[in-house]
């Protein structure tokens, strides 16, 4: 990835320079506007909307969402999984395209592992607030205890417990690895009292030796290697709450790579609705260019061939399997009574990422944020009609049912947001979200100013 | 609030009291006397109105001991069935009913309504006191509480007053009720009416026309091959609907079942069980029984008839062929040359005739009709016995001339005891106005010294109208006895201490009469002495021996005096009323034009005629057939509802010149297209909180003022009510949407040839004419192949409990929900929520409509009732989902629940094949008193947990102790679950695999033997299934 040239005229606009990076990045964490605020208290109103429902759903009984029998798991549960699947881009462009020396990473990689954790965080709370009840979710984790109670290790609930907090521990670690070098730098900087400690605190006193960047980089590269293998497990255990039940329509061993393949997916949608407004606040254009967001259009391609052709192998492999269930579950999805939930999922993952072959379209920002939000709504619908379709049709025709949304769950997805955004938010505004010297890596060295241009 | 069972925690509303002022709500102080006396009830002491004391345990009562129950037979009087009951009781509370195995009419089993009978106890809407109307308001009368002393001075004032008449008008009463209204009648000159809608009084008296004796016969199903009915229930609420369920099953799963034939506009109960069910014209049925006749006596039969009779019929089937029956009935030719096939053929067959099929404006054709029928099959002495017969007092022609008496001012009292006719009797009659006018000299004039007493135990329709309102014992509290067909006398005994302030019914008449100086039985007698000499006498018709006293007590804790068979005997082939030969035998007519359809009022086990519509099991269960709860629909064929632009669930209302109700539509195919069919029972605008939520659909408020010919009953099918679309949502609540099985084999069906087919049987007896259903075989005997495991095999070292339901004897009658309810502490959960798909119930009575191949090559209904709780799977999918292990194997292989435990995840319920596992979505909470019947041995559970059937745990422990105790481990048959006690069809069977010889492990092997789902899952469920059986039409 070169920063020689920028979108615009390559002639006119001098290259990006180390200082202007610098100058670039640290503005960020200049004293906030209203703007900023005004963000955020919307942000903290999501929240105290989806925290006053999730009460409000613990204190007057669970069935004010709209589970109900047949549907033992909805929209929280699609909620866990949409976060989940979010939370995968950002290990996957800071560990593997860093293992793989993919450069285009550089400049997204801090904001995409910043939404990791982030959406970690959200989606671990939805398994809490989807239990009957959540002041006894505690039981899930072995804790030793005078009864000798250990909880169930076959099933794929507690799998989840391990995967899931797993993830979290490594990829919190590694983004605060590589946050190091970018807050030393903020703490130079650094005015007021607040920040000067903070920053003191977290650099854990970074002076940007040799000895501290030889320990730094192979510190770097063994956390990307720990983290490249939670990119495929994660959502590959969160598939199994699904592929080791017997219900028809999750039944599938195809689900694992399927699942991550969609987490990867809309992990680099969520990253380029992210990033696209990010961008413009803080006037990141010279370190944020069409080339890296042509570079992540291909992700979305690639991945929305493989997203496609899982979903035409489950169709192909309920035809084959002469299974009735299997059969009338994948008949009932696209023909079924919640077909529109279908149809606008297979609009948004598989037909409309498809215009991202016309070269133009790939650095179209306006064109990539319209379809990054398509996209995330196509992936919360992919979860939702595996979820909640498959339990509407199950076995025994007397038992199925339907499903009540109710206004709880729309309060607790709303407030959802609201959690991420409240993070994402505050983050931006304290720590450096685009890693200065990963950018610099890849810039030309400052030199002396030679008549010549001569090389060293 | 008004209807609200379910008391969301943290949401609770106030004023679960009901509106009328002046009852008093029971205090803490009065909960520990009541506890108290109780506790310290002996069986023969528990009755007359005493004062209630503390009684503490430091002298412990022998026969309480705390944690184990006591139980104490009597009768269960919620339909005139009178089947025997046992009561079970703990620390002085009645918290079970079972049937009484030694009552040879319900033979131990007990359906939904007599299971329901302890909600009338416990219901929290009771009277608590005697109540004194103070004034008429807009939404209501106002009552006050009054002193007992009082209503009787008041009472004997009136009596000793009256010039005019005195009426006591109650329901159909038990044995030593009538003992007491006979002697009001002759000492005190009363008139006493009787009133219940659905006695098949029209069926009593076509007997008096053909064999000579009035009275419903009693009727041998069992010996029959080959039963064709027109529309009477016996499945459902006719006559007997216990006995005659196991009447039908034992013959239906012996080796030569019958055949079962029913004619009828709507598809009821009791024709979803039938072989051949043919839809018929509303009133046409006669038409194809004369038809039958011609038929039969054209192949000669008929030789036990005289000549003049027979002549006669066949002057009178002159007109009639295959062709005028097939455009009067809309039954096709075939189906009706069928039919004729199937009773000419057969040995021995039965005609049946009744229910709604009777409740035509001029019943008695069709009925002295199937009289004949059965004398020319010579049926009568075989499957008919006319000699064993009830006899039902209901009238709804002297109800009529009372409420004329009435209104013209000829009544000085009236006392109403058992029965609703402010309800159960159409408002064209004008009840409600007549009661007013009691007293009433003449216009202008007051009341005079006039007066309404309701004897009631709930302020009812009928009670509203009452000057003074007595609470009375409901049947668990009161004394009294019934004679049965064969010689039965079943006795009724409190089986608790009253709650209230209440007396018995028999003590309040009696001490009526004693102020008025005609003291009943003597001076200073009480209904309790009354009863038992009664009994006494009653019995005393056999040989009983010589210790009475002794006698008395055995009598007490059986149940009453049940001797030894009761068969029907062979009576003389009929005197034969003139009057029969002068009924008109055209079948009755109905026109429909336009928007006009023909009302169907129906009764259902689910609503009887309304008489259990406060009890939140009975509005909670689902209807068997719609699967409706809470409240009434009206059935529409879905051609008519096309014409008239309904849709399923929408609001119509149904309009006559008498009265209009708004209903939701329910489209149905198996509904004649010219009718629209309502239950009885819904709508009330009195009676408790939840009789008036269940909202409106009173029926009889739409009924003509007109009375049927020649007989009492009351012609239900007498009114056209005009249709209109009403506005937005009908509120339709059902618990299944889906009726088909979409060709997975969950309810499986063998179909049988030939008349009284061989079916397949666990002896390996083979039938020469008998095959599987096509598409049926596959996988049916997958039970019982050792399938192949990849894994360890479960081992249960001493007990593997399992359950065996034959669907052949299963007819969907939903006892066994009911039981469930009563005995697992299930919560009613309302309307509302079970429309949101969260009903509590541990079992669900599927049911599927799919359709079977016949002779002809053509396709007939069959209708399929599958009863589903937890299959208590060897490899159970719930289990290795749990990550808590709240749901996990035990070693008696049991599906074990660990309430505790469990943190709410669904998991279980969503990767249960057979979606049996139910949800706590809310805190659910007993309102007062109904939580008296909570079960102490079984576990309330709390909110955000899971719960399902644990083939009644709690039973399994008691009789391992008793086991224990005894050294010996638990035989088979001491174990009943909650269902299979009740079943009326023991259809269920419960026992442990392990043993090889018991019931249940036999069964399981057997021919129609085989597990639902199992050899597409491997779940291997301990609950296995036997096919239906159907016979090919």
């Amino acid at each position: 990835m070169e920063y020689t040239h920028n979108d615009h005229d390559p002639k006119k606009e001098p290259p990006v320079s180390y200082a202007e990076v610098n100058d670039t990045v640290l503005k960020m964490l200049e004293p906030p506007g209203t703007g900023w605020f005004l963000l955020l208290f919307t942000c903290l109103f999501f929240l105290a909307i989806g925290a006053s429902c999730w009460f409000y759903q613990m204190w007057a009984g669970f069935g004010e969402s709209g589970k109900s029998h047949p549907i033992g798991w909805g929209t929280y549960i699609t909620n866990f999984v949409f976060w989940v699947g979010i939370a995968h881009s950002g290990t996957l462009i800071s560990a593997v395209l860093y293992l793989f020396r993919a450069n285009f990473r550089q400049p997204i990689y801090r904001l995409a592992e910043a939404m990791t954790v982030f959406a970690v965080m959200t989606a671990g709370l939805f398994p809490i607030i989807h239990l009957g009840r959540p002041w006894y979710a505690l039981w899930l984790i072995p804790y030793p205890n005078q009864r000798a109670l250990w909880p169930n290790f076959r099933s794929p609930l507690l799998w989840d417990v391990f995967a899931v907090s797993t993830y979290f521990t490594i990829s919190a670690t590694f983004f605060f690895v590589g946050l190091i070098p970018d807050i030393a730098a903020a703490r130079d900087r650094a005015t007021t009292p607040f920040r000067k400690i903070l920053y003191g605190a977290t650099s854990l006193g970074w002076r940007g030796s040799h000895a501290q960047w030889k320990h730094y980089t192979s510190a770097y590269l063994i956390f990307a290697a720990f983290a490249t293998p939670l990119v495929v497990s994660v959502h590959s255990v969160v598939s199994w709450d699904f592929a080791m039940s017997i219900v028809p329509g999750w039944h599938a061993t195809i689900f694992p790579p399927y699942f991550v393949a969609g987490a990867i997916f809309s992990g680099v949608a969520m990253v380029i609705t992210l990033i696209i407004p990010l961008r413009k606040a803080f006037n990141l254009h010279r370190l944020i260019t069409p080339v890296h967001f042509d570079a992540m259009s291909k992700l979305i391609l690639l991945t929305s061939g493989v997203v496609s052709y899982s979903y035409i192998t489950e169709f192909y492999t309920a035809w084959f399997s002469n299974n009735s269930f299997e059969r009338f579950q994948f008949w009932f999805r696209p023909f079924g009574e919640y077909w529109t939930a279908f149809w606008g999922m297979t609009f948004c993952n598989c037909i409309f990422p498809q215009l991202l072959w016309i070269k133009s379209l790939r650095t179209n920002i306006a064109f990539l944020f319209i379809l990054s939000i398509f996209i995330n709504i196509g992936m919360w619908l992919e979860r939702f009609n595996i979820i909640f379709q498959s339990l509407t049709r199950e076995f025994i025709p007397a038992a199925w049912g339907g499903y009540n949304f109710s206004w709880i769950e729309i309060g607790i997805t709303v407030g959802a947001f609201g959690w991420f955004g409240m993070w994402m938010t505050l983050f931006i505004k304290y720590f450096p979200s685009v890693a200065i010297t990963e950018i610099k890596e890849v810039l030309p060295p400052p030199m002396r100013k030679t008549n010549s241009g001569a090389h060293h | 609030m008004e209807g609200q069972i379910v008391q969301l925690k943290g949401r609770k509303e106030k004023g679960g009291e009901p509106e009328s002022s002046g009852l008093v709500s029971i205090s803490r102080r009065r909960f520990l006397q009541v506890l108290g006396a109780g506790s310290a009830m002996g069986a023969a002491a528990c009755a007359s109105p005493v004062k209630q004391e503390i009684v503490s345990y430091v002298k412990p009562d022998p026969e309480q001991i705390p944690g184990v129950a006591t139980w104490y037979s009597s009768t269960c009087t919620e339909c005139s069935a009178n089947c025997g009951i046992r009561v079970r009781t703990r620390e002085g509370r009645a918290v079970k009913v079972e049937g009484n195995p030694h009552s040879p009419v319900n033979r131990g089993s007990l359906c939904a309504l007599g299971q329901s009978s302890l909600q009338s106890l416990y219901d929290p809407d009771r009277i608590r006191t005697p109540l004194k109307r103070k004034a008429n308001t807009p939404t209501g009368p106002q009552f006050e509480p009054v002193g007992w002393d009082e209503v009787f001075s008041k009472l004997g004032d009136a009596l000793t007053k009256a010039t005019n008449k005195k009426v006591l008008l109650t329901g159909e009463l038990t044995t030593g009720y009538s003992d007491v209204a006979q002697a009001l009648s002759s000492q005190l000159g009363f008139t006493h009416v009787v009133w219940d809608p659905i006695q098949p009084v029209a069926v009593a008296q076509a007997a008096k026309m053909t064999y000579g004796t009035f009275g419903v016969p009693t009727f041998a199903i069992d010996k029959a091959q080959v039963v064709v009915n027109f529309g009477a229930d016996f499945l459902e609420t006719w006559v007997n609907p216990v006995g005659y369920a196991r009447q039908w099953s034992d013959s239906r799963r012996s080796e030569h079942p019958l055949r079962f034939v029913h004619v009828e506009p709507r598809l009821s109960l009791t024709g979803a069980n039938a072989d051949l069910w043919l839809k018929s014209a509303p009133g046409s049925e006669v038409s194809m029984v004369l038809f039958l006749i011609k038929e039969m006596l054209g192949r000669g039969r008929g030789e036990g008839l005289s000549a003049d009779v027979r002549s006669k019929l066949t002057a009178l089937t002159k007109g009639v062929s295959a062709e005028t029956v097939e455009h009067e009935t809309g039954v096709s030719k075939e189906k009706i040359l069928l039919v004729a096939e199937y009773l000419a053929s057969a040995e021995s067959s039965l005609v049946l005739a009744g229910g709604t099929a009777a409740a035509t404006a001029d019943p008695l054709p069709l009925l002295v009709g199937v009289n004949f029928l059965n004398l020319i099959l010579g049926n009568v002495g075989k499957t008919v016995n006319v000699a064993e017969a009830k006899k039902p007092a209901s009238s709804a022609k002297a109800l009529s001339d009372a409420i004329d008496d009435m209104q013209n001012g000829k009544v000085d009292v009236l006392v109403v005891y058992g029965t609703n006719p402010a309800f159960t009797f159409p408002d064209s009659f004008g009840f409600d106005h007549a009661v007013n006018r009691v007293g009433v000299k003449g216009e202008g004039t007051g009341k005079g010294a006039g007066i309404v007493v309701a004897l009631s135990s709930h302020l009812d329709e009928t009670a509203q109208l009452a000057d003074y309102v007595l609470p009375v014992h409901t049947s668990l509290e009161d004394w009294g006895y019934a004679t049965t067909p064969g010689g039965a006398v079943s006795l009724i005994q409190p089986s608790m201490r009253p709650i209230f302030d209440t007396r018995s019914a028999g003590d309040v008449l009696m001490t009526m009469a004693a102020n008025s100086g005609k003291a009943i039985g003597g001076d200073g007698k009480t209904f309790d002495a009354l009863v038992k000499a009664g009994f006494l006498k009653a019995a005393a018709t056999a040989d009983i021996g010589g210790d009475l006293e002794r006698f008395w007590m055995a009598s007490l804790e059986r149940g009453g005096y049940f001797p030894k068979g009761s068969s029907p005997t062979s009576a003389a082939a009929g005197t034969v009323d003139a009057a029969a030969h002068q009924l008109d035998f055209k079948p009755h007519a109905h026109t429909v034009h336009g928007d006009e359809l023909l009302l169907y009022p129906f009764p259902s086990v689910k609503s009887f005629d309304g008489r259990a519509a406060n009890r939140p099991w009975m509005q909670e269960l689902p209807d068997p057939i719609t699967q409706a709860v809470w409240g009434a629909w009206a059935e529409v064929h879905s051609k008519t509802a096309k014409r008239l632009n309904l849709a399923h669930g929408d609001a119509l209302i149904l309009r006559t010149d008498d009265g209009e109700v708004q209903l939701p539509v329910y489209v149905s195919d198996y509904v004649h297209e010219d009718i629209v069919a309502v239950p009885l029972g819904q709508g009330h605008s009195a009676y408790g909180r939840y009789a008036k939520s269940a909202g409106q659909g009173n029926v009889f408020s739409l009924l003509p003022k007109t009375l049927a010919k020649q007989t009492d009953v009351l012609p239900m099918l007498s009114a056209h009510v005009s249709v209109l679309r009403g506005r937005g949502d009908g509120g339709l609540v059902v618990t299944q949407e889906f009726s088909s099985q979409m060709g997975r084999d969950l309810a499986k069906t063998k179909m049988l040839t030939g008349v009284a087919a061989a079916a397949a049987h666990s002896d390996g007896h083979h039938g020469s004419g008998y095959g599987s259903h096509g598409a049926n075989d596959h996988g049916a005997h997958a039970g019982h192949h050792e399938v192949k495991q990849m894994y360890h095999q479960r081992e249960h070292p001493l007990y593997e409990w399992g359950m065996n339901i034959d669907l052949a004897a299963c007819t969907g009658c939903s006892a066994c929900v009911v039981a469930c309810y009563a005995e697992n502490n299930i919560p009613v959960v309302g309307k509302k929520i079970v429309s949101q798909g969260r009903e509590m119930s541990w079992i669900r009575i599927e049911r599927y409509y799919d359709s079977v191949p016949t002779e002809s090559g053509g396709e007939e209904l069959k209708v399929s009732f599958m009863p589903m709780m937890c299959q208590h799977c060897q490899n159970a999918p719930c289990e290795p989902v749990c990550p808590v292990y709240a749901t996990y194997h035990n070693e008696e292989g049991m599906n074990a629940m660990i309430y505790n435990r469990c943190v709410g995840t669904r998991y279980c319920s969503n990767n249960c094949s057979y979606k049996v596992r139910r949800f706590n979505w809310f805190q659910y909470e007993w309102p007062e008193l109904l939580d008296w019947q909570v079960n102490p041995d079984v576990t309330k559970r709390t909110v955000g947990i899971m719960e399902k059937c644990t083939f009644c745990v709690q039973r399994i422990a008691e009789a391992k102790d008793i086991a224990k105790d005894l050294g010996r481990s638990v035989e088979d048959g001491e174990v009943t679950p909650a269902c299979v006690q009740t079943c009326p069809t023991q259809a269920i069977t419960f026992g442990n695999l392990k043993d090889p010889n018991s019931r249940v492990s036999k069964l399981a092997k057997g021919d129609r033997a085989y597990k639902v789902l199992d050899h597409h899952l491997n779940t291997q469920p301990a609950v296995s299934y036997l096919e239906d059986i159907r016979y090919k039409a």
